[in-house]
């Protein structure tokens, strides 16, 4: 069943409807608050605030093609009040994220390590050292990354979902990729 | 560490003003939406410049390696399927469903 079928079988009440939905987007969703949030029963609330928002939200949707973005619009929103409540007191202004200067010219040696682990192990220590990263990003810039590259939303999307404009979007997703990768680059550094 | 003679060439601030603007069109780049001119000053400047090939070879597999995280549908770590179940019963009963 497509998003729009998915849709329509909502909007008319058929049984399973709605857990056919919940079966497409529910880990994903609570997947997403949890890296938003960075806290499980926060997760477990966003989750949850998402999913009656759904029940009484989805069935006035009239585009098949804007679920995705909608929901994860919802679930944007609630993560994003979490953390105004509860904003920890030390975190890095955007500024900080701006590329720094850079000159290829310089010799300064720049490791590829883009190949990446073959043993399994690594790459789950890899992946882990991923996480890592994201979590230590500011949420303004977490929240874009996780929309556009973990959820595969377009730039466009992204910005709805956010209300921010492409601009901002497509600023913020290249300074959290820059931050990633550094915190990658130090990840593999260490481990070599 | 090899620097093209043509990127060696230029004035280190001409230099230093090319390596920001192609650090800041990097997502750009890789992703091929980097305007044709850019496109062809890097091939004729960094097209053989290890540090900027490294760069750009870690960046991109930055953003496939993030990428892939969205690629699984398991329950993240700390979650089961009890746990994620009582989460959607507590929903459905929230909209009295």
């Amino acid at each position: 069943m497509n998003d729009a079928e998915l849709l329509s079988a909502i909007s008319e009440n058929r049984p399973g409807a709605f857990d056919a939905f919940v079966d497409r987007y529910g880990r994903r969703l609570l997947a997403f608050g949890l890296r938003m949030c960075g806290q499980r029963e926060d997760a477990e609330d966003v989750f949850q605030e998402t999913l009656m928002k759904a029940y009484q939200g989805l069935e006035k949707l009239r585009d098949p093609g804007a679920v995705r973005t909608w929901l994860f619009r919802v679930a944007s929103s609630q993560c994003l009040m979490k953390r105004r409540k509860e904003r920890p007191e030390r975190e890095l202004p955007l500024e900080a994220y701006k590329p720094g200067g850079v000159d290829f010219g310089e010799p300064a040696a720049v490791v590829d390590w883009s190949d990446g682990p073959d043993d399994a192990a690594e790459q789950a220590e890899l992946h882990a050292a991923l996480e890592g990263a994201l979590s230590a990003l500011p949420p303004e810039l977490r929240i874009v990354v996780l929309l556009r590259d973990v959820e595969g939303l377009s730039t466009q999307e992204t910005a709805e979902a956010l209300e921010l404009g492409v601009s901002a979007v497509k600023m913020r997703l290249h300074r959290a990729r820059l931050a990633l990768r550094e915190h990658l680059a130090r990840y593999h550094e260490l481990a070599a | 560490m090899t620097t093209t003679s043509a990127l060696a060439a230029m004035d280190p601030e001409s230099r230093r003003r090319f390596c920001r603007e192609v650090l800041e069109s990097l997502s750009d780049l890789v992703e091929g939406e980097a305007p044709e001119d850019l496109c062809r000053r890097v091939d004729e400047l960094l097209g053989d410049c290890q540090p900027f090939q490294a760069f750009r070879n870690t960046f991109a597999a930055t953003v496939e390696l993030t990428r892939r995280l969205g690629h699984g549908e398991a329950l993240p770590r700390g979650f089961d399927e009890d746990i994620y179940r009582r989460c959607i019963e507590r929903a459905r009963r929230a909209v009295g469903e």
